[in-house]
């Protein structure tokens, strides 16, 4: 028998936010593919995925306790989540550099920083439909 | 000159990744000690806050993670040595 409490929150809409970097990411390939072919374009995508991997990381370890009887473990988690965020991060930066540099850094930075951008329009996009 | 060119960058690089994990350290312990005086307080708005800290975190590390990713940068294809 589960919480009867639990089953009532709602969660919240982190996957539109995740599908958003999504979308630019590809936007950001496209747009290298355009521009610059097919190295300018793997660039760019290496840069996205840098930028989408550990903010999945993250959302997904942040919500996985909900509720007021867990309010220390939401804080636990999210410290653990950045941690490992920070961490990804510099592991993933550290293989694309050694593993396959890319041959655009402007077009690399420029995906990576776009990606990691789609957070400030989390307040439009984890919004909730008002029902009146 | 090259090997003075690496010394200053390894500075570099050890400033802007020990700085931007401080600020973001910083950040998140505020953000964390506020969220639970919130859920002290309004145990309800609980839901709400955790979503809001969430956003918030991502606007907080986001200019110390392009710091990261410029200091690995400047560590494995340093653009200063010819």
């Amino acid at each position: 028998m589960g919480n009867p409490l639990a089953a009532k929150l709602k969660r919240p809409r982190i996957l539109r936010l995740l599908l958003a970097q999504l979308v630019v990411v590809c936007v950001a390939t496209g747009l290298g593919a355009y521009m610059g072919g097919m190295d300018v374009a793997v660039s760019a995508l290496l840069g996205g995925g840098v930028a989408l991997l550990p903010n999945a990381y993250f959302a997904w370890r942040a919500f996985r306790f909900q509720g007021a009887q867990h309010t220390r473990n939401i804080i636990k988690s999210f410290y653990r989540a950045e941690a490992g965020k920070f961490g990804l991060t510099v592991v993933l930066f550290t293989l694309v550099f050694v593993t396959v540099p890319p041959s655009n850094p402007a077009f690399f930075f420029g995906a990576y920083v776009a990606t990691l951008f789609v957070h400030w329009l989390g307040p439009w996009l984890l919004k909730r439909p008002s029902r009146t | 000159m090259e090997a003075q060119i690496l010394g200053m960058t390894a500075i570099a690089v050890s400033l802007l990744i020990g700085l931007g994990a401080l600020g973001t350290a910083i950040g998140f312990g505020i953000l964390g000690g506020k969220f639970l005086e919130g859920a002290a307080r309004q145990p309800e708005m609980i839901p709400m806050l955790q979503v809001k800290m969430f956003i918030v975190a991502g606007l907080l590390d986001a200019v110390s993670m392009i710091g990261v990713g410029i200091a690995l940068f400047f560590t494995f294809a340093n653009p200063f040595v010819g």
